[in-house]
């Protein structure tokens, strides 16, 4: 009787240590917008979970080319029935300049625990409203 | 000749109707996360979304609002000045903090205490419903207010240099500091610098 009690302990308290933590991204995407694949390398897709609990998620790329660009860059964060998640993380674009050869990671936490799943947007800066949401996959 | 001068007044006035209507830019909607936004010299929600923003993802970074003992932290918003040349709200700064960190789930705001009373003044009116008698007291709620463990508090500060006899660059700083209020110390501070390059005839005020 006591083992069936100490497994039941057990098992809640293992259950309940795994819904602390968010499940890991199952179809994370990086978005890269027109043009830029043909001088941002991406090196890596760095990403986690804070000591808070929350998604961070983050690119470090360099750009190969010979002259200074700019890029804007968000991530858009998803909850587990994969809907947007609303908020200043999401929406905001943040405009970065990028110097030849020079290692960069943009990075950003989500806002509330929620969000589970997400997707790194990283378009040239300036770009035409028409396109702003063309782009490939990689 | 009547006629004609009538004529001849109708027609001038509905080209001069014709021109002023064409002059007149048109009117947009901006959508959330529009990519061309317009640039001022003076602050833009564009502005306060970045100000906001940076000084979210640092707190959320630094663990400065993090708790382990599975409870929540109580913010109050002291004093945010306005040391610009603008007439600005600092709620539209204020605001989206306290959006975003109540998302994050880690922390409430209250709305009974603040520097001048209450931020919603129901939380003060609610006592008076027990005295009336027009209320069913069954329903009235027992009001026990939580008292904040934390307190944030900030400035923006403008500063005008002129380049040259063309241009002036216009600085912003948005600074912010999260104070604990059991031992008063500061345990997280911001900055964000927002800077604007543009005509020395442009106004940022």
């Amino acid at each position: 009787m006591k083992k069936i009690m100490l497994a039941c302990v057990i098992t809640t308290v293992l259950l309940t240590g795994c819904q602390a933590q968010p499940a890991a991204p199952e179809t994370s995407q990086l978005m890269l917008g027109p043009g830029v694949s043909q001088y941002i390398s991406v090196d890596a897709q760095p990403g986690g979970i804070t000591d808070g609990g929350l998604l961070r998620q983050g690119v470090r790329v360099h750009n190969r080319s010979h002259s200074t660009r700019k890029v804007r860059f968000r991530v858009v964060w998803f909850d587990h029935a994969g809907f947007e998640l609303a908020g200043l993380s999401s929406s905001r674009w943040a405009i970065h300049t990028l110097r030849p050869g020079e290692p960069v990671t943009l990075s950003r936490i989500a806002t509330t625990p929620k969000a589970i799943n997400y997707r790194i947007d990283l378009f040239p800066a300036q770009v035409s409203q028409a396109s702003s949401t063309e782009g490939s996959m990689k | 000749m009547n006629a004609r001068n009538t004529l001849i007044k109708t027609v001038a006035l509905a080209a001069v109707l014709a021109v002023a209507t064409g002059c007149t830019p048109k009117t947009q909607n901006l959508t959330a996360g529009n990519v061309n936004e317009p640039t001022t010299m003076g602050l833009s929600s564009i502005d306060f979304e970045r100000a906001a923003s940076d000084a979210v993802q640092s707190l959320l970074e630094t663990g400065a609002v993090d708790r382990n003992d599975g409870k929540k932290n109580i913010m109050v918003i002291s004093s945010v000045l306005n040391d610009t040349m603008q007439r600005i709200d600092t709620d539209q700064l204020v605001k989206k903090i306290r959006i975003e960190l109540l998302r994050s789930g880690k922390v409430y705001t209250t709305t009974a205490i603040g520097l001048n009373g209450a931020e919603d003044k129901m939380n003060n009116v609610i006592n008076e419903l027990k005295q009336s008698k027009r209320v069913d007291r069954s329903t009235l709620v027992k009001q026990k207010l939580a008292a904040p463990n934390m307190s944030l508090s900030g400035k923006i500060i403008q500063r005008n240099n002129r380049v040259n006899s063309g241009e002036q660059l216009v600085e912003y700083y948005f600074q912010l500091t999260l104070t604990d209020l059991s031992n008063g110390l500061g345990i997280w501070e911001g900055e964000t610098p927002i800077r604007k390059l543009g005509s020395a005839k442009g106004t940022s005020w």
